[in-house]
């Protein structure tokens, strides 16, 4: 059984009289452990793609399976509990809590959680030492630079216990090196057990990956997890 | 909960200057709700307060106005029986009079113990000085403090009944006499408590209650008769109670006639009259400020919601980053509503407080008069409607944010922070 097993999903948009089909008929397993790298044009569905596997979004017709549980039709404090412990998201552009401290922004996925005060404190600074920033814990984003910023959101990635980690063009707002050691942090994390799925226009940064999943129009248009598995 | 709680005590701590800034609107919008609120009410209060002490519907009691001004000793006796006629009047039930006078009783300039407590009031008079309430039995209901008859005494004098601050210095029997007018003898018969209070005899159309710590209690006596001041100053203070199935024109017409016969013009207007021309005189100004104070008030409440829709609308991707984070959307409401409650809860109670000291405590005129009812106001309507204010304005300030960001997907609120919509 496969983690992340999507058949036939569907998204539309509408606006208005105007239908848009941002995917159309997806139909992907993904397993534990696994790399993903999910490329395609601007446009194709890559992040609808990844706001459906995250949760963050719904789709319109097709059947979603997270871990053999059917997602289909499922309440919102379900799908919140899996995106707050077993799938965590980093973004493009951080999405950091400005006013919050490092520290506090990496705590935000375990306030939810049932935890102590120290427990919480413990996982956190974990998380910190594993991307090598805990010597900013106490600064706000606004005084890091984005490669110190990305690894905060990745350390709030672990930090929740996450599986999956899904990034959207985690290095797209990044210098080529600083890029290259983050996507080297998510190879260690892949290496640790975690799933990685990874959206990026770069096909150098893709190929960290152990599958390219390429998207046009919606469609999976090529899948090259075979060969490289 | 303790999560949402957790995340709205951080929220509002790390937005010190927003909320500063909202807490300060809300203060304001508060002071104006409770200012308009407590006057209105206490208006209101005020003249059911009389109407309850004077123990009868206000339509039924005359009050005397008195035009001509003559004065003889022979007058005083006509205005004597002026007042005898008035209570035999068919359908008047009953008559009564106040006075507020000081006397000077022998004896007491040598009671150190009596000088010692009698109150501030008198700073600037001789310590001996005594404030004599006078007051006709029928109208001992606007006496508050438990004094509702005269006693008989054994001596036969009318009877007296101090302030119980007095109680150590004038004990039960003394007899005391009034030094300068015809030695006028009263016997002490028992005291009045320290939280009795009258009406005013200053403003006779909104009775505010005053104490009447350190004053004296007594009926008129025989010489009251005969004493032209007295009877001249109490003209204006005449209460004649009608029956309800008498016919209250013909009373008055009755009252208006006798006077001209005899000499002099009186004439007589029920309280209800009299409340309704001092209402007609002041209703532009009460209705432009109760007008203004609705406005300001609506303003007000206008402001604090839109400001926090406006907050929670900024606020719109750390929602959701929130939400990406494993919180739910009706977290994201709850913390909403948490927060805008816990501004609106402190600022009301705060300003509740503040409005509560400053009615106790103020030394403006105004209020002092009317502190009882003004603080009475403030208590029984206004805290109740302070509460249900609060629960409007916090529904409302939640209802509108939360229903905005609810309608996102919460993909659609983060839409910022990730690499466009493909």
């Amino acid at each position: 059984m496969a983690m992340i097993e999507l058949k036939e999903i569907k998204k539309e948009y509408r606006n208005d009289e105007v239908v848009t089909h941002a995917l159309n008929g997806i139909t992907l397993n993904i397993d534990q452990g696994e790399f993903v790298a999910v490329m395609g044009a601007s446009g194709s569905g890559k992040t609808t793609l990844l706001n459906i596997i995250g949760c963050m979004d719904v789709p319109t017709s097709g059947e979603y399976r997270f871990c053999g549980e059917n997602l289909g039709g499922a309440k919102e404090a379900r799908l919140s509990a899996i995106r707050g412990s077993r799938i965590a998201f980093v973004f493009q552009h951080f999405a950091l809590i400005n006013s919050y401290t490092v520290f506090e922004n990496v705590e935000v996925p375990l306030v939810r959680h049932t935890m102590s005060k120290s427990e919480r404190r413990k996982n956190v600074t974990a998380a910190l030492d594993a991307v090598g920033i805990s010597e900013l814990a106490k600064k706000l984003p606004t005084h890091i630079s984005g490669g110190q910023k990305q690894r905060v959101a990745i350390a709030r990635a672990i930090a929740c216990g996450a599986d999956v980690i899904l990034a959207d063009e985690p290095t797209g707002a990044l210098d080529s090196k600083t890029g290259r050691e983050i996507i080297q942090l998510f190879s260690e994390l892949n290496g640790a057990g975690k799933t990685i799925i990874l959206i990026t226009h770069d096909r150098q940064i893709a190929s960290f990956a152990k599958r390219i999943i390429t998207i046009q129009d919606g469609r999976i248009t090529e899948d090259d997890g075979s060969v490289k598995r | 909960m303790g999560a949402i709680w957790k995340l709205t005590l951080k929220e509002l701590k790390k937005k010190k200057a927003n909320t500063l800034l909202t807490f300060i609107v809300c203060l304001v919008a508060m002071n104006t709700i409770f200012s308009a609120v407590t006057n209105a009410t206490s208006a209101v209060y005020q003249k059911k307060q009389f109407e309850e002490n004077i123990g009868v519907n206000l339509g039924r009691v005359l009050h005397l106005h008195y035009r001509e001004n003559e004065e003889t000793e022979e007058f005083a006796i006509v205005l004597s029986d002026f007042k005898d006629y008035l209570r035999r009047i068919e359908g008047v039930t009953a008559v009564g009079q106040f006075d507020s006078t000081t006397r000077y009783f022998s004896g007491i300039e040598n009671m150190e113990k009596y000088k010692e407590v009698n109150p501030p009031q008198y700073e600037g008079y001789p310590l001996d000085l005594s404030w004599v309430v006078t007051v006709d039995e029928e109208l001992l209901s606007l006496v508050r403090g438990g004094l509702t008859e005269y006693a008989k005494t054994q001596s036969g004098y009318p009877p007296i009944y101090p302030s119980e601050i007095f109680k150590e210095s004038i004990p039960i029997g003394t007899v005391l006499t009034d030094k300068y007018n015809d030695e006028v003898k009263y016997e002490v018969a028992g005291y009045i408590s320290k939280k009795s209070k009258w009406v005013d005899k200053n403003d006779l159309i909104r009775f505010p209650f005053i104490s009447l710590n350190g004053a004296f209690v007594a009926p008129y006596t025989e010489w009251s008769r005969t004493d032209i001041m007295t009877q001249l100053v109490c003209m204006h203070n005449t209460y004649i109670y009608v029956s309800e199935s008498a016919d209250l024109e013909k009373i008055k017409q009755e009252i208006h006639n006798y006077t001209v016969e005899h000499g002099f013009d009186a004439y007589a207007e029920t309280l209800e009259e009299e409340f309704a021309l001092y209402a007609g005189e002041t209703r532009y100004l009460t209705t432009a400020q109760t007008a203004l104070a609705i406005f300001i008030s609506v303003l007000s409440a206008i402001s604090v919601v839109a400001l926090f829709t406006t907050n929670a609308l900024l606020k719109r991707t750390q929602y959701g980053i929130l939400i990406a984070n494993g919180f739910t959307i009706h977290d994201i409401a709850a913390e909403i509503a948490l927060e805008i409650g816990f501004i609106t809860f402190s600022s009301a109670a705060i300003m509740w407080i503040f409005k509560l000291i400053e009615l106790r405590t103020s030394k403006n005129l105004g209020i002092k008069l009317f502190r009882d009812i003004l603080l009475t106001a403030h208590v029984r309507f206004t805290l109740p409607l302070c509460i249900a204010i609060v629960l409007i304005l916090s529904a409302l300030s939640t209802i509108l944010p939360a229903l905005k960001v609810i309608r996102y997907q919460p993909c659609e609120l983060i839409g910022d922070e990730t690499n466009g919509n493909d």
